[in-house]
């Protein structure tokens, strides 16, 4: 314990610990005001985290998602071997993009700065942000390495000493299709960094101490012994939950054996499918273990802000050469297939000890983007964000389609039709989709896409549990898979696709999965939900084994 | 400067050159430079001009490198550069037009003064990018791009560059293998540079490098003098890929200058990757004026000098960034032709008809008996016929580079090549025939898919020949019976066949004024049809099959004694 910091105060604790967050939340509003483009601008797919000297997390700003703040230390030690900490100098900036020591895949950057107080490193600036392009192919799911996915910064210094890397601004802007987006965001980033510089000297300042070493010990402390504490609470014990997931071509298996043992966690995806040389759907073993992260943060420690501190106790390991530990180069660009499918094994190996925590399958996200050059919307690329129905949990039916296991926006029905010639004929929730239980999953939805321009565009998609269905929990029933079908025909495969002129697509997203027993549903809930149009009658007779009393009498 | 001195002075600079080609060859990392030899070296003066080229270096290369020098002098100004720098880049834009071609450039100094460069470009062995090759919307998708940069900075390795590089290809040791092993041979040129000008006592190359260039230049000055003033016009029409292109040359001699235009060439494409960067066009049409005027002297910036070459911008021989370019041999392999044609009147007997091209073809996948491979050939058609004499059987043209044989194929990969053979009537029909094209079937003997990618040509449109010569046989693709038309990389699985017909060359004049003897032999040897010989070359009373065959066998052994007794 050092310099100043006196570990009995709990207020003074929380105020300075506050005061940090509120400087990330201050770099935060900085990158959304001074970034070029609208994926970190209003997309919001960035991160800033404070990282203290030795690389360990101290806080994030409130807004960043999750993964982001999990992965970025880990990425900073990586930088830091590159480039030791004696090596630097005030003015130096830090990137890479490699998906092996950053976030998994090629588009998030990662930029991490020194801030230098009376002469030494006393914490970095780290952001992840996902830029507007890294060239490489328009593909997604299709790729057989990482060198199709675009191009890759090893570990170099993009700043030295307050200059421009030239040669590193050249290749980066070089190699993509936008470098005005892409090299602006940078730029404003290391912007950013030295207005959070600036907040950390009057921090230090206003506190009278040299660094942050006492500080980032107590949060550090005090989090992990939290995080121990609520594990241990847990029953110790073996649980083990394997799941398929579509994958892309071939069915994956997801599987995972937790261990509790006293305050520590071990989870272990031995058993897990091994990685896709054609498919880009392969997870380095960052996203892997920060996904694995996120549910045992939500469940055990959802109200205290991210840190190191609350990692320690859990331990991820994944045989190399699964799909949850990819090696190089596999392709990996559309890693979110698997990710977003980590919690619901862990939740199903967990409910029984989670409780009231866990949450059945979800219908994903559906990413979904056309572009091309037309005369009215002259070069255009728009994506929107839809998802499935949500997993029903114990004290609560699952939410109708929204954002989950990460935050996203949904592009608004009008922006997508005043930005291209597309028009969306059709979104509406798709009734019997979610998977039935005492309480239920949230309702999938269907939307369809016509193209009502002259001229032919293309389309990319990339939908998910078409094959396996959002699994249920304490006997739930699984939620409706989803389909995706082009011109009246259903299709399995997800390369871009030339959608002419009159073609239409339709995506008809999964519902949530259920929880508990169906016959356990109350019988005035049930009947709610054949009133509002989500449940249709036969359906509420072939699931519940209920008869609405309109049924009946209808047959009368 | 007498001749004398100039030519012992000349021959010595393109003796250096041939010495850094031996030099990359027996340091280079990977197949494509060291054995199918992709790449060039050139030494140019002090102000970027190309002054001598090794003699095996592929001319186009050695037109374009001078330029992609000039280009980077711009941004690395010759007074900031320092002994042991080493300039790089692979921008299609600036070097020689597709991602894998790297240039280096390496100052020479004496004195503290720069007196000349040494420059080379190769074809490394990845870029990374995708595996395709035809298919692709733009130049993002084929690679990294590395912008000018130094890659060594005073002798020592530019640690940025070289990761940047290996972090972007498949076979990091092997590209930058290669890289260093050309930066070696560039210390080896300043040595014998500095050799050079120690023996004939020099500080400069200046006078020598105005004497090579101006002399050079007064002689293809001359030639162009030689013809009458006046414009041609020529154009071909070619398959490109998903929809054809035509190439428009007009072509203006006025006085001791030559003007070629591109106007009126079709619009770039943004579906398939057959641009070409100006660079390119430009080096490609220059070739056949070199090949015609001035065929004795060897390759130097004095012999552009009187050339003038425009194309309009976004026409596909001089596309835009960021269209895609990594194909762009499709569309130029035409440029040469094109010239012959706008000159086949002004110099019928240097003009040569077209050619039937290359069908580059790649093998990828993985195979217990073979492990991982990837293995490449360029089988070509047969070459177009000139006023003096018939097309040679396939070879290849308009660039260098070899076949390689069937026993490597088999060796280094599960396919079986079953057929091998010349085509009968597939050389286009005229006093002199074109080259014969040939047919070849692979059969795949994998346990699981291979990856194949093939690129052919000449499939729609077949060579034109020259003053009423015929077409060449059409180019075909067959995959177990099936025509393709689209070639994005096929899976090939195990027993699968696949068909190549490599199209003929095109004929030169009218074939009715062929020798008689000349017809009998090609049907002696099956390269006519009896058909063919009485319709198409208008013979009568052909002799019979047994009669040729023991024709074929006197002169067979006639020839062999001629020899002996010689």
């Amino acid at each position: 314990m050092s310099d100043g910091f006196s570990a009995s105060d709990g207020i003074d604790l929380e105020i300075q610990w506050q005061r940090l967050i509120s400087i990330m939340d201050e770099v935060d509003n900085a990158t959304v005001k001074t970034s070029f483009s609208t994926i970190v601008g209003e997309s919001r797919d960035f991160a800033c985290i404070l990282v203290d000297a030795a690389g360990v997390s101290l806080c994030q700003s409130s807004f960043s998602p999750p993964n982001f703040c999990v992965v970025l230390p880990r990425t900073t030690k990586i930088l830091l071997e590159a480039h030791p900490l004696d090596t630097l100098e005030e003015g130096d900036v830090l990137v890479t993009n490699d998906p092996w020591f950053g976030t998994g895949h090629l588009p998030d950057y990662v930029v991490i700065t020194p801030v230098f107080y009376r002469g030494k490193v006393v914490a970095f600036m780290g952001t992840v942000a996902h830029l507007a392009d890294v060239g490489g192919h328009p593909g997604d799911i299709e790729a057989f390495d990482v060198f199709t996915e675009g191009v890759r910064v090893p570990p170099a210094k993009l700043y030295e000493a307050g200059k421009e890397n030239r040669l590193l601004f050249d290749v980066i802007g070089g190699n993509c299709r936008v470098p005005n987006l892409v090299l602006g965001d940078l730029r404003a980033i290391v912007g950013t960094h030295q207005v959070g510089a600036r907040r950390i000297h009057e921090f230090l300042a206003d506190n009278e101490i040299d660094d942050l070493v006492g500080l980032a010990s107590e949060i550090h402390g005090r989090s992990e012994r939290l995080m121990r504490e609520r594990i241990a609470a847990l029953p110790d014990g073996r649980y083990e939950f394997g799941l398929d997931i579509d994958g892309y071509r071939r069915i994956v298996h997801l599987h995972a054996t937790v261990t509790i043992d006293g305050s520590d966690v071990y989870v272990d995806y031995t058993g897990t499918s091994p990685q896709m040389p054609d498919a880009a759907i392969n997870c380095t073993y960052n996203t892997t273990f920060a996904s694995t992260f996120y549910p045992f943060k939500c469940a055990l420690v959802p109200t205290i802000p991210n840190n190191e501190g609350l990692f320690r106790p859990i331990h991820v390991s994944a045989p190399e050469g699964c799909i949850l530990n990819t090696t190089f180069p596999h392709p990996v660009n559309a890693r979110a297939k698997t990710t977003n499918n980590i919690n619901q094994v862990l939740f199903g190996a967990l409910w029984p000890a989670f409780g009231e925590h866990a949450q059945a399958g979800a219908g994903s996200i559906w990413p979904i983007s056309v572009s091309g050059t037309t005369a009215e919307h002259g070069r255009f690329s728009v994506h929107v964000l839809p998802h499935g129905g949500r997993g029903a949990m114990a004290g609560m039916d699952g939410l109708p389609p929204i954002a989950f296991p990460h935050n996203s926006a949904v592009t608004p029905v009008e922006i997508w039709e005043s930005q291209c010639p597309v028009m969306i004929t059709e979104k509406s929730l798709l009734p019997d989709s979610a998977g039935a239980g005492r309480q239920r999953g949230g309702l999938g939805q269907v939307m369809t896409f016509k193209n009502i321009g002259s001229e032919t565009i293309s389309a990319r998609v990339r939908p998910d549990k078409i094959f396996c269905a959002p699994p249920g929990l304490a006997g739930g029933r699984p939620g409706k898979t989803g389909q995706v079908i082009f011109n009246g025909t259903v299709i399995d495969r997800f390369p871009i696709l030339p959608f002419a002129p009159g073609d239409t697509l339709t995506m008809r997203m999964p519902g949530g999965a259920g929880f508990g027993d169906p016959s356990e549903r109350p019988r005035d809930a049930i009947a709610r939900d054949v009133q509002e149009g989500f449940l249709t009658s036969q359906a509420a007779d072939i699931e519940y084994g209920y008869v609405h009393p309109s049924a009946t009498q209808g047959d009368a | 400067m007498d001749p004398i001195s100039l030519e012992v002075m000349w021959q010595r600079l393109i003796a250096i050159a041939d010495e850094i080609d031996t030099a990359t060859i027996q340091t280079s990392f990977s197949t494509i430079v060291g054995e199918s030899h992709d790449f060039g070296c050139v030494l140019m003066d002090a102000n970027g001009h190309g002054l001598a080229q090794a003699q095996w270096s592929p001319p186009q290369f050695c037109t374009m490198l001078p330029r992609t020098t000039r280009v980077m002098l711009e941004k690395f100004r010759p007074e900031t550069l320092a002994p042991g720098d080493v300039l790089a880049t692979n921008d299609p834009w600036i070097g020689s037009t597709h991602l894998p071609d790297y240039n280096l450039v390496s100052p020479v100094f004496r004195n503290g003064k720069i007196v000349a460069f040494l420059g080379t470009v190769a074809h490394v062995s990845d870029v990374g990018g995708h595996l395709g090759d035809l298919e692709a919307t733009d130049m993002f998708i084929e690679g990294t791009r590395l912008m000018p940069n130094k890659f060594y900075v005073g002798g020592r390795v530019n640690e940025v560059v070289e990761e940047f590089i290996a972090a972007n290809c498949r076979v990091p040791d092997m590209v930058l293998g290669d890289l260093h092993a050309i930066v070696g041979t560039h210390r080896v040129g300043i040595r014998r540079i500095q050799e050079f000008m120690d023996d004939y006592d020099l500080d400069d190359i200046q006078e020598l490098s105005a004497a090579i260039q101006d002399k050079s230049e007064a002689a293809l000055r001359e030639a162009i003098s030689a013809l009458p003033d006046g414009t041609t016009h020529y154009e071909i029409t070619a398959d490109g890929y998903l929809e054809p292109f035509t190439l428009k040359a007009s072509v203006e001699i006025r006085g001791s200058q030559l003007i070629i235009d591109f106007d009126g060439t079709s619009p770039q494409q943004d579906h398939s990757a057959i641009n070409a960067a100006f660079n390119i066009s430009y080096a490609t049409a220059v070739y056949p004026i070199k090949c015609m005027l001035a065929s004795a002297i060897p390759n130097n910036d004095g012999l552009v000098r009187p050339i003038t070459i425009t194309a309009p911008e976004g026409s596909i021989v001089n596309c835009t960034f960021p269209a895609p370019v990594k194909a762009r041999a499709k569309v130029i392999k035409h440029i040469p032709p094109l010239i012959f044609g706008a000159f086949a009147d002004l110099l019928p007997n240097e003009a040569i008809a077209a050619a039937g091209g290359i069908f580059p073809f790649h093998f990828v996948g993985s195979d217990p008996r073979f492990g991982t491979f990837a293995v490449h050939m360029l089988p070509h058609g047969g070459l177009g016929a000139t006023h003096a004499d018939d097309g040679w059987l396939p070879a290849a043209y308009p660039h260098n580079s070899t076949v390689t044989p069937t026993e490597i194929i088999e060796r280094q990969c599960p396919a079986i090549m079953t057929e091998k053979t010349l085509l009968t009537d597939s050389g286009g029909a005229g006093r002199r025939r074109g080259g014969p094209g040939q047919r070849i079937t692979l059969r795949c003997t994998a346990e699981k898919p291979v990856l194949l990618t093939i690129r052919p040509d000449l499939l729609k449109f077949p060579a034109p020949g020259l003053h009423g010569g015929g077409f060449g046989l059409n180019g075909r693709v067959e995959h177990n019976g099936t025509n393709l038309t689209r070639f994005r990389p096929i899976p090939w699985n195990p027993g699968d066949d696949i068909v190549l017909t490599v199209p003929g060359g095109g004929g030169y004049g009218d074939p009715r004024a062929r020798e008689r003897e000349r017809v009998l032999e090609d049907v002696a040897l099956g390269l006519v049809s009896r058909e063919a010989a009485e319709t198409t070359y208008g013979q009568a009373d052909l002799p019979t099959a047994r009669e040729l065959r023991i024709q074929a066998i006197r002169d067979h052994v006639h020839t062999v004694r001629g020899g002996a007794e010689r």
